[in-house]
């Protein structure tokens, strides 16, 4: 399993990829967040695929019109400390699910663009093992990019299933 | 019933779509439908929907069904990429249209990230306007028109464009310096084989003969042609064409029997022939030499600039067998091909039992292919096959199929269009199909493109003369070929092993039902789609088909539950007014801040097809304006041409006894069309090309019969009678376009096609206060209004109202006529301006046209005026001959009173001649019109062209016509000395 900033991320764009091998899953949910405490999307739908192995692309947009959030956002400044965070397997999330997040430092631009997007850290593992939220995340500072292993390989016999 | 006011032609009924379109499919045959209802005066009827739009739209009835038109579609790659462009003449320039390349949204981001979107698989106009080749300036004669060709002359990537003119040969080369620059022609204008008393190269036993090839082998290619005292060798060096033979005995002249037919229709350029038996790249001279025993001669161009000739070690063809002397059908098919892929050009020709081919590799004549049927090697092309008849022998020729660019070209293959129960089913109806030489004969047909068959109408010389095969860059095989609605073409899939041919363009994805899946790390193919390119990655096709689906989903739950986006579309036909169409791509366009959730989708893949899609929603609703939109260019065209025919200065009451005798309708029409594009070459290139795109489809329209009583039939002298034809046939036009939107829209590459058209091409047409276009609508509205006027003029002119007169005078008179042109008549005399030549002109007639808004004081009734004076048109006398509806010329005797038809012809010739009289004579007017110029000219064409826009007729007739025309020279400045209408 795994979570990298896509080359389209900037303030605006939260846009990850996440890599995992699931049997069984069925919803997803995906939060969008400032270091200030700012929800910049969210959204729940089906998951891509019941039995998926392989990478999946993950967008949300601070200009996206969703339900239940204020119109128009504010997209952050340039060097906002921002996080991704998705559960895989249900909604709401289920101890079985995985959960997957992201810390960036954005930039306006895209980094194919001349951008300078730097992620911060990254998380996988089991549901609850990763922080939620950018400002969750900050809480204990992180100056060097770090990934939190889950202490627990996910899966077993227990619907959602998660390998690699 | 007389129209008054103003026509109500929206209100139209159109044809309900089905609810789920198919995918694109090859248009239907235009076949000419019945007669349309000519009462039709309110545009209500229903629009028929099986008349195909083809792009190019190079009707028949805008001016495609000319010779001079048709006879000069080519392909050929004129930037040097690798892939061919098609290239055709219409009545003022060279157009060029090229392969629409794949879609790139410009604000995607990254393109390189981006997914490439499906090629349209349509032909789109090049963005500049090609070179002039006006019918005005003598290219309406075969002997300039049927000599274009393209030839790699310069020995840079692209061919040029050569053209012999009247003046000599032109040449015209592309020029695209670099990426993302605009591009521009240059012309080389020269004085070879230009008209002259001395050399007649006005005669088909010359002009016939002009070819290309590389003759010295540097890469380039020399220009071939042969004149009376043989052949002529030009090469281009440093923009000059320098001849290499000069020094050469005379090989092929005239003298040695080389005038007929039978001998220079078959020469031919190619590289037969090599040192060691190896290719060298350096074309030989062949052609069928007179005599009984002689037969194929092969020369070469030494570098001491003499022609040599080889040894026959057998006489191939000659004079005593069979009927290679007399039978068109034979010696008119001697071409040249790699048949047996060993890198030399192989000679071929047909005979009663079939198709021959002679091989002369090593310096000595082989035979590859005897004609003698048998089990092992297939005759094909014989007589018992119908091949002795034209329209099947005359569409002989040898294609490259296959081709990998980088590559050794494969064998060559015998293209010909086949008669019905010839080909093996399921192609009983005939049609294009290909043979290659497989030994020791040829195999049976194969590639069969059957869609050109006698019963579509391709068995008409306006068809079948005008196949071509040619390649795109990629190595892609394409077929073209000219229907009464515009191009139509073929793409080769499967390559040439079984393949097949397909109507080329791009089918919209199957957005609504995605269920394509790819199993990650799979090695399996991914599921075909010809839409793609080569090599486009699945993993991206997966996206952007999940892109679609979501796409749709989002519309569909907006604006209908049961309608796609392409449904939509569609359906925008019959019931969506054009704001849901453009609200339609307002929401696709907000889209973008809604990310799809749980599709997998790559951003940029997301953002690409989410354009594309957009771009679909506007170009639907381009067309729409275009078309239908009551301030739209094809309304307003119609309402003014509606306005002049029925309530102009010459009302058709007025006029409709002039089209008793011999005006068909269709000509009548089809002059109105034509009279709009060709009298705007003065004018702003845009409008030029706005102008010949729209009228191309107005035409189309017409080419289908829509709106006409009877085609062929002559025009009632009932004025209601004319005023319904010219509203009917506008609304058939109209009721054509407005179906054609509907297949347009059903089509994703005929759309992307035309909505680049009207979005930023030739067909940007925007209302004057609708941005960004004021100014050209401004121009094309003065253009079409006026040249639409002027035709009205020259079809409906009494000599009591506005219209245009012809008179003459008689030289030792005192004319108040303005100006005078020097006018050579031919036959010694020279008529000009009183003391601008020595000695003074005497005896002779001044001519000169000019409208009635000009003065004809002391012009009538001098003592040599005869019935003279001023006339009309109609007035002078101009009668068409009832069998040929062709305008008879006389001779006039010289010092006598000219014939009315020389009257007319000689004095526009004086108002076209000389620029400063045309100012002058404007400034005298007090007209100062700009259009004024090109109406003169337009109408000496109109008159010195025989006929051919007054007096055209049935198109059987048409065709006899020309051909009649072309044989007898029908206009030549100055005339030659000896008279070629004496034995008509």
């Amino acid at each position: 399993m795994g979570i990298a900033l896509s080359i389209s991320a900037d303030c605006e764009q939260g846009d990850v990829q996440i890599t995992y091998n699931a049997d069984g899953v069925a919803r997803q949910a995906v939060t969008f967040t400032s270091q200030a405490g700012t929800v910049l999307d969210a959204f729940e739908a089906d998951a891509y695929k019941p039995v998926y192995d392989g990478t999946e692309y993950i967008l949300t947009d601070a200009q996206a019109i969703r339900p239940g959030l204020p119109q128009p956002r504010p997209v952050p400044a340039a060097g906002s400390v921002l996080g991704v965070y998705v559960t895989l397997g249900e909604t709401p999330p289920v101890a079985t699910n995985a959960e997957f997040f992201l810390l960036y430092r954005c930039d306006t631009q895209r980094n194919d663009k001349g951008g300078n997007n730097v992620v911060l850290m990254t998380c996988v593992g089991d549901y609850g093992t990763c922080p939620k939220t950018a400002e969750e995340a900050t809480a204990t500072p992180a100056t060097e990019p770090s990934t939190t292993v889950p202490a627990t390989t996910p899966g077993g016999a227990v619907v959602p299933k998660f390998t690699g | 019933m007389r129209r008054t006011g103003a026509l109500v032609i929206l209100a139209l009924v159109a044809t309900v779509l089905p609810a789920l379109l198919p995918a694109v499919t090859e248009p239907a045959a235009a076949v000419p439908t019945a007669a349309a209802q000519t009462t039709n005066t309110d545009c209500t009827g229903t629009p028929t929907p099986d008349l195909p739009l083809l792009l190019p739209a190079w009707a028949d009835a805008a001016g495609w069904a000319n010779a001079d038109q048709f006879q000069t579609i080519m392909m050929g790659d004129l930037d040097g990429d690798g892939g061919d462009e098609l290239l055709g003449r219409n009545a003022s320039t060279l157009e060029v249209q090229r392969w629409a390349t794949p879609f790139q949204a410009a604000a995607i981001g990254n393109p390189d990230r981006v997914a490439p979107l499906p090629v349209p698989g349509q032909w789109v106009p090049d963005g500049v306007l090609g070179p002039s080749i006006p019918e005005i300036n003598g290219f309406y004669d075969p002997s300039t028109y049927s000599t274009i060709q393209m030839a790699n002359l310069d020995g840079v990537p692209g061919q040029e464009v050569l053209i012999r003119s009247t003046n000599g040969l032109q040449i015209f080369k592309y020029v695209k310096p670099s990426p993302g620059t605009p591009a521009s022609w240059q012309t080389i204008n020269t004085s070879v084989w230009a008209d002259s008393y001395s050399v007649q190269w006005w005669q088909p036993q010359y002009y016939e003969t002009i070819t290309t090839g590389d003759v010295d082998g540097d890469g380039a290619d020399e220009i071939v042609g042969r004149g009376p005292a043989g052949i002529q060798t030009f090469k281009l060096v440093n923009g000059q064409l320098q001849q290499l033979d000069a020094a050469s005995p005379p090989v092929m002249a005239d003298s040695a029997g080389w005038d007929q037919p039978q001998y220079y229709d078959t020469i031919r350029l190619a590289d037969v022939t090599g040192p060691g038996g190896t290719p060298d790249g350096k074309a030989e001279l062949i052609g069928r030499a007179p005599g009984s025993s002689t037969g194929m001669v092969v020369l070469s161009l030494g570098s001491n600039g003499v022609w040599s000739e080889y040894t026959n070690n057998v006489a191939v063809w000659p004079d005593s067998q069979g009927q290679w002397k007399t039978n068109p059908s034979w010696y008119t098919t001697i071409g040249t091909a790699d048949l047996n892929g060993d890198g030399f050009a192989d000679v071929y020709g047909r005979t009663q039992y079939g198709l021959d081919a002679w091989t002369f590799a090593g310096g000595t004549w082989s035979e590859l292919a005897s004609p003698a049927p048998s089990s092992s090697s297939p005759t094909i092309l014989t007589d018992a096959q119908g091949f002795d008849q034209a329209p099947y022998y005359a569409t002989i020729q040898a294609a490259v199929l296959g081709a990998v660019p980088g590559s050794p070209a494969p064998a060559g293959r015998i293209l010909a269009r086949y008669p019905a129960n010839v080909l093996a089913a399921p192609n009983q109806a005939g049609g294009v199909a290909f043979s290659s030489f497989a030994g020791s004969g040829f195999a049976a047909p194969a590639l069969v493109a059957g869609q050109f068959t006698d019963a579509n109408g391709w068995n008409q010389a306006v068809r079948y003369q005008t196949l071509r095969t040619g390649n795109l860059a990629d190595g892609t095989d394409l077929l073209v070929g000219k229907d009464a609605t515009g191009m139509r073409t073929y793409r080769l899939d499967g390559g040439t092993a079984g393949g097949s041919w397909a109507y080329p363009s791009a089918t919209f994805p199957a957005w609504s039902s995605y269920t394509k899946v790819q199993t990650p790390g799979s090695s399996a193919p991914p599921d075909p789609d010809p839409t793609m390119p080569p090599g486009y990655p699945v993993a991206l096709w997966d996206q952007q088909l999940a892109s679609y689906k979501y796409i749709n989903d989002q519309v569909g739950s907006t604006y209908s539950t049961e309608l796609t986006v392409r449904q939509l579309l569609s359906q925008a036909t019959a019931s969506n007014p054009p704001v849901t169409l453009q609200a339609l791509a307002a929401y696709i366009g907000g889209l973008a801040k809604t990310p799809p959730t749980g599709q997998n989708v790559n951003r940029d893949v997301w953002n690409a097809t989410l354009a594309q899609v957009q771009g679909w929603a506007l170009e639907a609703s381009y067309l729409w304006g275009f078309y239908f939109d009551s301030q739209a260019s094809m309304q307003l065209l119609i309402a003014q041409t509606q306005t002049v025919a029925d309530q102009g200065p010459n009302s058709p009451n007025d006029v409709a006894g002039h089209f008793e005798k011999n005006m068909a309708i269709d000509a009548l029409i089809g002059d109105l069309i034509w009279g709009i594009v060709g009298g705007i070459t003065t004018g702003d290139p845009e409008a030029a090309r706005f102008l010949t795109a729209f009228t191309s489809m107005l035409g189309a329209g017409v080419s289908g019969g829509l709106g006409f009583l009877n085609p062929n039939g002559k025009v009632s002298t009932n004025a209601q009678n004319l005023n319904d034809e010219l509203v009917s046939s506008f609304c058939g036009a109209n009721n054509f376009l407005y179906s054609s939107f509907a297949q347009t829209v059903a089509d994703a590459g005929l759309l992307d096609a035309m909505g680049r058209m009207t979005e930023e091409g030739p067909l940007v047409f925007a209302p004057a206060t609708n941005p960004p276009n004021p100014a050209q609508f401004s121009e094309v509205e003065a253009a079409s209004s006026d040249q639409r006027a002027i035709w009205v003029w020259q079809q409906f002119a009494n000599q009591n109202k506005d219209g245009w007169r012809v008179g003459y005078c008689w030289g030792n008179t005192t004319c108040n006529l303005g100006f005078i042109s020097r006018v050579d008549d031919g036959y010694g005399e020279f008529y000009g301006v009183p003391g601008s030549y020595s000695p003074e002109p005497w005896g002779g007639y001044y001519y000169r046209v000019l409208s009635t808004l000009g003065t004809t004081a002391n012009c009538e009734g001098t003592s040599h005026g005869g019935d003279g004076g001023w006339k009309t048109l109609m007035d002078a006398g101009v009668g068409f001959d009832t069998n040929t509806l062709f305008m008879p010329r006389t001779q006039a005797n010289q010092g006598a009173e000219p014939p009315a038809a020389d009257v007319l012809a000689e004095g526009l010739r004086a108002a076209c001649s000389d620029h400063a009289d045309r100012r002058t004579e404007r400034e005298q007017l007090g007209d100062g019109h700009p259009g004024m110029e090109g109406r003169q000219c337009q109408l000496q064409h109109l008159i010195t062209a025989g006929g051919d826009r007054l007096g055209r007729g049935p198109r059987s007739w048409w065709r006899s016509a020309r051909s009649w025309h072309s044989s007898r020279r029908v206009r030549r400045w100055p005339r030659p000395s000896s008279n070629p209408w004496a034995s008509p």
